[in-house]
């Protein structure tokens, strides 16, 4: 009965979806005019701007060596993201159960989120090595605060009608957590995830700055660092679309899942 | 199935942090297996009145009792919020067994065979399987109810469930809520303040005005009472009484 | 603060752009960069006008500089109506960029990364080199039991990513060696007897002295890898355009090389004014020390202080290439330099 119209809702999303990706597609050809046109005017070398096409062909030149880094940096920044759901989410639970708590450790939170990881790093690599692990923990540094944050937002948002509905059936302090405040936390969580995705990106990044040199471990940030010592801006550039390839993957993983498997407690935001 | 309890409140009082008096002073006696309208102007302390009788708000002083006595927290009292309050995230079933889950005690099938009566009850059998955004301000009211009946409750509490419909919806859910009361008989009672709606609706009034009862009026109307009796002469009188005792002393 | 002391060590070469973006990144504040010097010279002894030029360092001021902050605090510059701006490098100083773009006429580097720059398109060219050995070394510790490069198995090298590392890596020395990347400090080498790290060898190794630890240099110039260092730099646009500046220029600059050489005090008054934080008087004496040896080795007569030579930089053009790291259809050995204004 209800199959024509969702047909049709289903063609409408298409068409948007469409009409939406044109637009991406026109700001990317006027922002590569832009560039190709700066060039030309200010006749500017390649060592400070180089052109599409010389990017394009540094990234053949060196897909080799981009892909293994899109390959280590994607894996450093899932498991790092992955932690930090982990983790965050249980610092959020642990704080929207005690107020004490909260008001004691929230203070830290804040404290890891301002902490300057460039001066830290060589911190934590004394601590942790020269390591995957180490880039990990940048990433997580980096990438806990939004998630705990939004966790411990939507875990503490109040819906006292729901909650009083619970409480009449003898729901305790668990059974309200677990059948109401954190189904009605995921959209929070993958809101804060979402932000932690791009953070991610960038936390392994800056942390292969610290560690990796290209003999153990070669993300993208060890690239960034030998192309910036070879003085090579194109391949450089190369490196910094590359971060971004991975950047946009994660957050299309987030959306994906957000859309998907966690669909059942995110439709009614969306 | 066919049990209600009475409710007795003996001196109940309800001050908040504030100072705020919202009830003071209650005696009141809410017949077994009736329907009570609970009417007064906004702010008047019915809600507060309500959530005392629930036991989802503690008095400052004096009791409120049930006879025969029940666990309140066993599901023999249920609530019907002014909205639906139903979890977005569970289908309409799935809503419907909330209480149930959380009050235990029942094996999985005769949960859902209770379930799927009460939604056959309230004409849902065919959204089952849908979540409270694909169904109408109405159709979730349903499920509201249909959930609130499911732990088959001595007593059911209605805080303005039908406040946010429209007159239509208004004049069926009130139907279906008679008919729901005829089948099970448990002791209902409605915070309105909707004089006509009390009319059709309850056996007796209580009239509550600065966190105070007056004592409760018989409808001398008799059952059963469908929209067409809006238009008799006992009708008018008894809306007169009722409108004139709300205006009194205001 | 950590970020604050990065600013106050005094030495690594590399890796500092790429260090600045990720402080820009994660918000660690960092005051301005570019503490220009003051003008004390405004006009000649004569009385006119002076030339304003800007010469671009390639980190914060030190020995290496000496030349450039002697001839402006002996007067030199000013004798040959130039007034000069000596602009403080850093992390991240882009002098290829700051060159190309005309905003300073003059800059300091390395020969090598004049050919890197070269290879990426950019007419940049030497004009003068003021060290003529290398001062890159590899740092250890006396206790280490490294007494050469062949010892270096099994030690971490703590190092950028710059040609040198390329050219230990084709001689085999890194097989058994675990590079990781240099943090400005010498922390690591001072806690840890097994890491090893790049270094100058006129700055670090007094750092490390100062922090109780006897070290020992293994040079990189001894493996054939050896670059002229604080080279002068200016654009091939400005040599066409302009070479009577280039020559006044590199003129004064050589002559306030062979002062500085002789007597650094003037200088060295400039320099720890020039970089309050950042050097001390032990550390320039250290640096002038160790200088003297790298801008005149073999006995090099102080008259030819500068000078540079075809077959040195065909030398490291052809490393370079064997390196695989530029593209010799690009970048030719005679492009990369010019002796005209030195003669």
């Amino acid at each position: 009965m209800t199959s024509p119209i969702i047909m049709l809702s289903y063609r409408n999303r298409i068409a948007h979806y469409f009409v939406q990706s044109l637009f991406v597609v026109a700001v990317a050809i006027v922002v590569i005019c832009l560039w190709v046109a700066i060039i030309w005017k200010f006749e500017l070398p390649p060592i400070l701007l180089p052109s599409p096409l010389q990017v394009l062909a540094a990234a053949r030149r060196e897909y080799v060596a981009l892909g293994l880094g899109i390959w280590s940096t994607g894996i450093a920044a899932i498991v790092g993201l992955a932690w930090s759901i982990a983790l965050g989410a249980t610092l959020a639970i642990i704080f929207s159960q005690s107020r004490l708590i909260r008001r004691a450790f929230f203070p830290y939170v804040i404290f890891l989120q301002t902490v300057p990881i460039v001066a830290i790093a060589p911190l934590l690599i004394t601590w942790s090595g020269y390591q995957f692990r180490t880039v990990v923990i940048v990433t997580v540094i980096i990438c806990l605060f939004p998630i705990v944050s939004n966790v411990t937002a939507g875990l503490m948002t109040i819906h006292s009608e729901l909650d009083d509905l619970l409480r009449l059936y003898g729901a305790g302090r668990i059974k309200r957590l677990t059948k109401l405040r954190i189904p009605l936390a995921v959209p929070y969580l993958v809101l804060g995830t979402r932000i932690s995705s791009g953070l991610a990106v960038i936390g392994a990044i800056v942390a292969e700055f610290f560690v990796g040199n290209g003999a153990d471990y070669a993300g993208l940030g060890t690239l960034m660092t030998r192309w910036q010592g070879m003085q090579r801006t194109d391949a450089l550039i190369a490196a910094v679309f590359a971060s971004t390839l991975v950047g946009l993957l994660l957050f299309g993983t987030v959306q994906f899942i957000s859309a998907t498997v966690l669909r059942r407690w995110t439709r009614f935001i969306n | 199935m066919l049990a209600a309890s009475e409710i007795r409140c003996e001196s109940l009082a309800l001050t908040f942090p504030d100072g705020f008096q919202a009830v003071e002073n209650v005696n009141l006696r809410i017949p077994a297996g009736q329907i009570t309208s609970l009417i007064g102007p906004s702010g008047c302390g019915k809600t507060s009145l309500l959530r005392l009788l629930a036991g989802l708000q503690l008095p400052t002083s004096g009791t409120v009792s049930l006879q025969p006595a029940v666990s309140a927290s066993s599901g023999n009292i249920s609530f019907v919020f002014q909205r639906p309050a139903l979890l977005p995230w569970r289908t309409t079933i799935e809503n419907v067994l909330l209480p149930l889950e959380l009050v235990g005690g029942r094996p999985k099938s005769e949960r859902q065979q209770i379930a799927r009566q009460l939604l056959d009850d309230v004409g849902l059998s065919d959204a089952l399987s849908k979540r409270p955004d694909e169904l109408s301000g109405g159709m979730q009211m349903r499920v509201s109810i249909a959930r609130a009946l499911s732990t088959s409750p001595n007593v059911l509490l209605l805080d303005e469930p039908f406040a946010a419909l429209d007159d239509m919806l208004r004049g069926q859910l009130g139907e279906l809520l008679i008919q729901l009361w005829r089948k099970r008989r448990f002791t209902a009672v409605i915070v309105t303040h909707n004089v006509a709606e009390a009319i059709l609706l309850s056996d007796e009034i209580v009239i509550m005005r600065r966190g105070r009862v007056a004592t409760p009026i018989v409808n001398p109307l008799a059952q059963p009472r469908d929209g067409s009796i809006r238009r008799t002469a006992e009708f008018g009188e008894f809306y007169g009484v009722i409108s004139d005792s709300l205006r009194a002393d205001s | 603060m950590a970020c604050y002391k990065l600013r106050l060590h005094l030495m690594h070469r590399s890796f500092t752009p790429v260090m600045l973006f990720a402080a820009l990144v994660l918000g660690c504040g960092r005051s301005s960069q570019n503490d220009s010097t003051a003008h004390p010279l405004p006009t000649s002894d004569s009385g006119e006008e002076l030339l304003p030029v800007v010469a671009q360092l390639n980190w914060y001021p030190e020995a290496e500089h000496g030349g450039l902050f002697q001839a402006r605090a002996d007067g030199t510059f000013a004798a040959s109506g130039l007034d000069v701006e000596i602009r403080s490098g850093g992390n991240a100083a882009p002098v290829a960029p700051e060159l190309l773009l005309g905003r300073c006429q003059f800059a300091i580097t390395n020969a090598d990364d004049v050919v890197l720059f070269r290879n990426q398109g950019a007419d940049i060219v030497a004009v003068l080199a003021a060290v003529q050995d290398h001062p890159r070394c590899i740092l250890v510790r006396a206790d280490s039991g490294v007494n050469s490069f062949e010892d270096l198995a099994g030690k971490t090298l703590q190092c950028g990513a710059r040609p040198f590392v390329e050219f230990m890596r084709s001689k085999g020395l890194l097989n058994d060696v675990r590079e990781v990347p240099y943090h400005n400090s010498v922390a690591a080498l001072v806690n840890d007897k097994d890491v090893v790290i790049q270094a100058y060898s006129f700055s670090e190794p007094l750092l490390a002295q100062q922090q109780g630890v006897e070290v020992r240099t293994l040079m990189v110039s001894d493996l054939g890898w050896n670059p002229y260092s604080s080279v002068l730099i200016t654009s091939g646009d400005l040599i066409r355009s302009n070479p009577d500046l280039v020559e006044r220029f590199v003129r004064a600059t050589r002559l306030g090389w062979q002062n500085y050489l002789t007597d650094p005090t003037l200088g060295n008054q400039q320099i720890l004014a020039a970089n309050r934080h950042g050097m001390t008087p032990e550390a320039l004496q250290f640096g002038g020390d160790g200088l003297q040896k790298l801008a005149m080795p073999n006995d090099m007569p102080i008259e030819q202080v500068g000078s540079m030579s075809y077959q040195r930089w065909q030398t490291l053009l052809q490393q370079m290439t064997d390196l695989k790291i530029i593209d010799p259809e690009k970048v030719k050995a005679s492009d990369c330099f010019t002796t005209r204004f030195l003669q």
